[in-house]
């Protein structure tokens, strides 16, 4: 679990920045409630995680029947929210590459794709209009060097976007990556250059108050589900 | 259901309510696929297994979404197949761009404009958008084309027999794709006497709802809340 913690408070720090949290998967549906009840009792919560309503699954996930069933919002509102830069999001492109562009269509030609991925979603208007746009990556086999589609652009010339892998935090931006921090005993590795991994410091550990509001919220351990998958 | 579905023909653009596993019309879809009329032209805000369904029958020429899953099931196999081997053809827009191509529908403009997807390859895949120069203002923004549904199907837990609907969960794209759309059909959980909303009203007014039909368990295997969850299980049972 304490990968996963660390992962998830990161998340919520991150989060307790911002006016809203867009909550988009089981880690960071843990961090937003974190982030509410640690950091930022006032940050307004969206949900765009469509898996959450499953007969049976850990309370944390089933949204409508759980977590947030009083942030509800017209689809114009998010939009807005989105347009105007108050939203902060961790998306889970299935590449990211050097220039911090993400993929969530197609690998190979749009066409007729070796793997068809889902589409683009959200991404080109968070990428557009967030700040707060950050890449939640617990695969690490997502980093290549040229996206083969570009669902999200690179970072403005003045932004950096926040990267966050099973190996540390990173930052890419108009100077390339960097390595914010990593976590203890894990090197982190890429197919491209990252600066700063021999002088980075550990990502900061768990407060008290986060470690007591984190068993609290997750119980079940939502939060190491996206790090189980394969990677 | 075959009356709901009656209408819709070969080369009609359907839209399908809900969004991944939250509340899809699936009585509608497997309608359509019983009937088994193809060249289905489809649209959605997220697509999920009402999109599965029709591709994996060869009925659907091709899909209008910011995206078609199956969520915590992971990629929808048969549109995944479908896209690999060339059978169908992909519209991708992101989510803000499918509910402005909506809102055009609606406002019956030719389309909106937006300021994402610049510097992305929606512009290269999808020839619903191209970028412009506005009248207003230096920056380049990307036109929108609008989408005009022929038929919009929503899946609703209450609905009045006036035509009103109550959507209790996330309403995704449900309003503005009614809006849009030239003819909307609703199925609901359960259908209430006209009047029965009181002054409280409905989430989309009757002016834009053709027809209501009664149709328990609706959106199962998806989800239709208050009314039932997700049932991953039998979803895994259809793959």
């Amino acid at each position: 679990m304490q990968l996963a913690d660390l992962i998830t408070v990161t998340m919520a720090r991150h989060f307790a920045r911002w006016e809203v949290a867009a909550v988009v998967g089981p880690t960071s549906a843990v961090a937003a409630e974190l982030a509410r009840r640690v950091h930022a009792p006032e940050l307004a919560v969206v949900g765009a995680m469509t898996a959450a309503d499953t007969v049976g699954g850990p309370a944390m996930l089933r949204l409508e029947w759980g977590a947030f069933p009083s942030e509800r919002h017209d689809i114009r509102d998010l939009f807005a929210l989105v347009a105007q830069g108050r939203v902060a999001i961790f998306a889970t492109p299935a590449q990211v590459d050097a220039f911090g562009c993400a993929n969530l269509g197609a690998i190979g030609a749009w066409d007729r794709p070796k793997v068809a991925l889902p589409g683009s979603r959200g991404l080109p208007e968070d990428a557009a209009s967030l700040p707060g746009f950050a890449y939640w990556l617990p695969n690490t086999r997502a980093l290549v060097t040229e996206v083969d589609y570009v669902s999200a652009p690179a970072p403005p010339p003045t932004w950096e976007r926040m990267v966050l892998t099973r190996y540390g935090v990173f930052s890419v931006g108009r100077d390339g990556w960097r390595c914010v921090s990593r976590h203890e005993g894990l090197v982190p590795a890429a197919p491209f250059p990252i600066a700063g991994i021999a002088d980075a410091p550990l990502t900061f550990p768990l407060s008290s108050d986060e470690a007591r509001a984190l068993v609290d919220i997750d119980p079940e351990g939502v939060r190491t589900h996206e790090l189980a998958l394969p990677g | 259901m075959e009356a709901a579905v009656a209408d819709v023909e070969p080369g009609s653009l359907v839209y399908f309510g809900g969004a991944g596993l939250v509340r899809k019309p699936m009585a509608v879809a497997r309608a359509l696929a019983a009937r088994g009329d193809g060249n289905l032209r489809l649209a959605c805000f997220i697509g999920g297994p009402e999109v599965d369904l029709l591709v994996g029958a060869g009925l659907v020429s091709e899909v209008h979404a910011a995206a078609v899953g199956l969520d915590a099931l992971g990629l929808a196999p048969a549109f995944r197949r479908a896209r690999q081997e060339g059978a169908v053809v992909a519209y991708d827009y992101s989510e803000g761009m499918l509910v402005a191509a909506l809102e055009a529908g609606a406002r019956r403009l030719p389309f909106l404009p937006v300021a994402a997807g610049l510097g992305t390859s929606l512009l290269e895949s999808n020839p619903n958008l191209r970028v412009f120069k506005p009248p207003f203002g230096e920056q380049e923004l990307v036109a929108v084309h609008a989408l005009r549904p022929d038929f919009c199907f929503v899946h609703a837990p209450v609905a009045e027999e006036s035509g009103r609907i109550r959507i209790l969960g996330d309403h995704h794209a449900d309003l503005i794709a009614a809006q849009a759309s030239k003819r909307v059909v609703v199925t609901a959980e359960q259908v209430l006497p006209v009047g029965a909303f009181g002054v409280e009203g409905g989430d989309l007014h009757r002016a834009w709802v053709a027809a209501v039909v009664e149709c328990p368990n609706g959106a199962r295997p998806t989800s239709c809340y208050p009314n039932y969850e997700a049932d991953l299980a039998a979803l895994k049972a259809t793959l």
